[in-house]
């Protein structure tokens, strides 16, 4: 068995390499794409082949790749600096940065609430194998499940927007309102972020649901559950206290990746609700060939990611030493 | 949905295109101008005023993405230019009826020699931060042009500048190199007067990356914020020189999905669409109370290049065989649902009645589809089926596949894709169809690695445009077809500054065209925007431009503060000709015919007096169709089938 320190050092290590391969490939991959930088000017009358030539040449664009890969490189890793945006024209971090907050907002929140349910119903629904609430909630969920993430959204927004008008058709807020408070632009926000959010935590609960389900069904058959039931324990407690939190660990790592992954994980979502958020800008940056913003976006989530799944393979070789041995 | 959305962005693209050429083009008042100086139009004419309009009210302007760049030198979207144009001032403006008014010229005069353009100022305009507008902007602007136009959008037209020059504080002269006959289209509408002592601060070699973050122009709008990917806000500049716009404020929130920008326009959330309303959803806004459409034709066309470096397409009967083995007015009828006229020969469609040449037959006529008559054409330059295999061979007997690209994003133009592709594969052409992503659409046409490519837009209300896609030296001309005679005719009516010489040239251009059908050009496609009139009146429609033009910015007053003395209110409506009425075609086989006799110059101002209140009260219930009803009877739908399996699968459980 190795020590605490050394199994952190190692992981570090091998997170920071699997980063600078994330870093590398987005570098270089979008750049070998047919049509190249700024190719979505190339049938826009307004823009003369002069603009666009000299747009490549002033973002260095002209240059031999790998000349470019090892400019990014020095000034990646002495400033940190991502460089400036082809379309926004403003250094990268900044365009993310503006953006992250409504992506957080919306997809934490929806993360954690689905969580939440996942787990609660998942393992009702394993305790309750084959019953009606049980057959019920896996059918729906499958149901779920298989449509696609923006038809769904189109669907609500459709529904809710426009039929029963309840719901802002667009916007995170009410563009160009004025307010006396805070409290008066949360509730704003509420008001315009509650549909896509329901929609997101439609999807994300059903992933959830059915590992907490699959997990407890299995814990239910371990020997500890069967102790459990021999020292007479009443059932629900049997349930939600013994088999509840080791089969629910699972489900915390999918919240880790899905947390470290919300950066760009609501584009199709944030596009159909019109949202401000980093989904948005990942679309704008592919279409646009904004190699800078659409690296910026990977660096911001992978790093996310990285650190997110890093923490957790720490915290679970504090809490059990089993996992450091190799 | 990312196709969908696509989609949305080219035709986006395709709007931006539409908007820049929003700047018509009526030769014959420059014409006037090279003899009498003195030919231009008030715009006040253009700008309706009475005692009772009172300014305020909040327009809500929709925007389908992010404007990149404010800055006037370097923008490319139609988003960019909705508040460039509303912020930024030009020397003249392009009239509804094609004619040219001073925006910020109050009058201009022409040298003889067509080389000296003289432009008198508006005496009283501002710019947002309370300076004066002078002279000296004027020619700082054009100057500031000359030296770095090459990395701008108008790298074209730059070149051409030799100098500008202040001769009083409201007075500028701009002399050019050579004599250029569309400067007024390309130049003096075109380019937005910039304050010199902002700009002069900027660094000149970085043009490119100056994202001008808060525009100071003199315009009749002064921008006040931006939220990223959240709105643009706009407010009336009360000292506009023109007179203060009725608009209050222009709220501009960023939709980005097309679905919901439609929907939010029919629940009156936004007050136009900026955004082209697919043809399907056409009845279901008709239906609705207070919404009115408004169609405009593209100056360009849907077409096929050609690639001239490849056989047989090089040969010109294998492109006239093309043309005789598909028929264009089934594809603008049927395809098109009558929203496009049948494309034209000459390339220039029949509304620009300035250029459009009235003796050239349309293609139906000249090339009627005829298959006999294509197999015909391929026989007789030698491209026939040598191993009987089905398939015709080149003339030294080895096989031959022709490839075909479209651009995926847009489902008319494969149709027709696959249309022709059909036709030639029963007259014994071996054809690859292949729809293309876009980046991958234009990287082939760029490289040239297609026989046959279908593509869209590349118009202009200036006849210019064709030097750009024919001459041999053309930028878009990346068919490389090269048509005798032709490259001398393109460069000549460039410099013809008298109107009558020049359209004389380009009507022989246009023959040429015909006669050599360098490219095959299937229609030109009519774009619908819709505008509601719940909230504001005074819009100003023409042909040539979308209901949100500067011109019905500058006119819409707000009818919940305005109570007008009489219940008509007023729609402006010019127009040019009346193949493209605001109404569409009727998708009849002989409105080719009538299309092209409709050339007579109507370009007087007829307002037409609607009655907004009562007449389509009793069909707004009809308005919810199409694109609603399928998403409804989907939810409904899914409500139903979760039902539906809850219950099976409960009773199956209880056994």
């Amino acid at each position: 068995m190795e020590s605490l320190t050394y199994y952190v050092l190692r992981k570090i290590i091998s997170r920071a390499i699997v980063f600078y391969i994330i870093l590398s490939v987005t570098f270089i991959i979008p750049r070998l794409l047919p049509g190249g930088a700024f190719a979505y000017l190339v049938a826009n009358p307004n823009v003369p082949l002069e603009m666009r030539n000299a747009l490549i040449k002033e973002f260095g664009l002209d240059k031999p790749l790998w000349i470019q890969y090892i400019q990014f490189l020095k000034q990646f890793s002495t400033t940190g600096n991502l460089g400036i945006s082809f379309s926004r024209l403003r250094p990268v971090s900044g365009v993310i940065m503006s953006a992250l907050p409504w992506t957080i907002a919306l997809v934490t929140t929806s993360v954690v609430l689905s969580a939440i349910i996942g787990i609660l119903s998942g393992a009702y629904a394993a305790y309750k194998r084959g019953g009606k609430f049980d057959s019920t909630m896996v059918s729906t969920i499958m149901f779920i499940r298989s449509m696609p993430s923006f038809w769904l959204g189109l669907v609500l927004l459709i529904a809710f927007g426009y039929y029963i008008g309840i719901a802002p058709l667009y916007g995170a807020y009410t563009y160009g309102a004025t307010y006396s408070n805070a409290f008066e632009f949360i509730e704003d926000v509420m008001g315009h972020l509650w549909l896509p959010m329901l929609t997101l935590t439609l999807l994300y609960t059903t992933g959830y649901f059915m590992i907490m389900r699959n997990n407890m069904i299995d814990v239910m058959g371990e020997d500890f559950i069967n102790v459990a039931k021999a020292k007479g324990l009443p059932e629900r407690a049997v349930v939600f206290k013994h088999a509840l939190r080791p089969a629910s660990l699972p489900v915390i790592t999918a919240l880790a990746l899905d947390l470290g992954w919300s950066i760009g994980g609501a584009l199709l979502i944030e596009i159909v609700f019109s949202l401000p958020g980093v989904g948005k800008l990942l679309y704008d940056a592919v279409y646009m060939t904004d190699y800078p913003l659409l690296l910026g976006i990977v660096v911001y989530t992978s790093a996310l990611t990285l650190t997110l799944v890093t923490f957790a393979e720490i915290l679970y070789a504090y809490i059990d030493p089993r996992v450091r041995l190799r | 949905m990312s196709l969908r959305l696509k989609e949305a962005v080219m035709i986006g693209l395709s709007v931006a295109i539409a908007l820049s050429v929003l700047n018509g083009f009526n030769y014959a008042v420059v014409a006037d101008q090279s003899s009498n100086s003195s030919q231009y139009i008030s715009i006040f004419k253009y700008i309706h005023r009475e005692s009772w309009m009172k300014p305020g009210g909040t327009f809500r302007w929709p925007m389908m993405g992010e404007a990149n760049t404010l800055n006037p030198f370097t923008f490319t979207t139609s988003w960019e230019y909705m508040i460039i144009d509303s912020v930024y001032d030009t020397l003249v403006e392009v009239t509804p009826d094609l004619k040219y008014a001073g925006r910020l010229a109050e009058s201009w005069s022409v040298s003889s020699d067509g080389k000296v353009w003289t432009f008198k100022l508006f005496p009283n305009a501002t710019w947002h931060d309370g300076k004066p507008v002078k002279a000296k902007d004027v020619a700082f602007t054009y100057n500031l042009m000359r030296d770095i136009g090459n990395k701008t959008r108008f790298s074209d037209t730059a070149v051409l500048i030799d100098k500008a020059v202040a001769i009083d504080d409201y007075t500028v002269k701009i002399y050019l190199k050579k004599p250029y006959a569309p400067f007024l289209y390309m130049m003096a509408s075109e380019y937005y007067i910039v304050p010199e002592h902002i700009w002069n601060k900027i660094n000149k070699t970085n043009i490119l990356k100056f994202k001008n973050d808060h525009p100071i122009g003199s315009g009749p709008f002064i921008f006040v914020e931006h939220k990223p990917q959240q709105y643009y806000k706009l407010k009336a500049n009360p000292n506009y020189h023109l007179g203060r716009p009725l608009i209050d404020a222009i709220v501009m929130p960023i939709i980005s999905n097309p679905d919901a920008m439609l929907l939010a326009f029919k629940r009156g959330e936004v007050d136009v669409m900026t955004w082209t309303v697919p043809y399907n959803s056409i009845p279901q806004l008709k239906g609705l109370q207070n919404v009115h459409i408004h169609a405009v034709t593209e100056f360009g066309a849907r077409f096929m290049y050609f690639n001239c470096h490849r056989w047989p397409m090089n040969l010109t009967k294998f492109r006239l065989a093309v043309h005789y083995a598909v028929n264009l007015t089934e594809v603008a009828n049927i395809i098109y649902q009558g929203y496009a006229i049948p494309g034209s020969l000459g390339r220039i469609p029949p509304t620009l009645k300035n250029w459009y040449d009235p003796n050239l037959l349309p293609k139906e006529k000249a090339y009627p589809f005829n298959l006999t008559k294509a197999a015909k054409l391929l026989d007789s330059i030698g491209y026939v089926d040598k191993d009987g295999d089905g398939w015709r061979d080149t003339p030294n007997g080895t096989h031959i596949t022709l490839s075909i690209y479209a651009p995926s994003y847009d489902p008319l133009r494969v149709r027709w894709g696959q249309l022709i592709s059909n036709n030639l594969k029963k007259i014994g052409v071996n054809v690859k169809f292949e729809p293309l992503e876009w980046t991958t659409l234009v990287n082939k046409l760029v490289s040239g690695d297609f026989d046959m490519l279908i593509i869209g837009g590349i118009g202009s209300l200036d006849p210019d445009i064709l030097r750009m896609l024919f001459h041999s030296h053309g930028g878009w001309n990346l068919g490389h077809c090269v048509v005798p005679g032709l490259d001398k005719l393109l460069d000549e009516q460039r410099y013809t500054v008298n109107f009558t010489k020049r359209r004389q040239i380009v009507l022989e251009i246009q023959e040429l065209l015909a006669k050599y059908v360098p490219v095959l050009n299937a229609v030109h496609q009519q774009f619908v925007f819709a505008y509601r009139t719940d909230n504001w009146e005074g819009w100003v429609l023409s042909p040539t431009m979308g209901p949100d033009n500067w011109f019905s910015l500058m006119n819409l007053y707000n009818i919940k503060i305005n109570k007008p003395p009489s219940t008509i209110s007023s729609t402006t409506t010019f127009t040019t000709t009346s193949a493209t009425s605001p109404s569409p075609p009727t998708p009849t086989p002989s409105s080719t015919t009538s299309l092209i006799t409709i050339t007579q110059t109507t370009t007087s101002t007829t307002v037409s007096s609607t009655t907004t209140s009562l007449t389509s009260s009793s069909t707004t219930v009809a308005g919810r169709g199409g694109l609603g009803n399928t998403a409804l009877m989907a939810s409904v739908g899914i409500v139903i089938a979760v039902i539906v399996i809850a219950l099976v699968v409960w009773a199956l459980k209880r056994k």
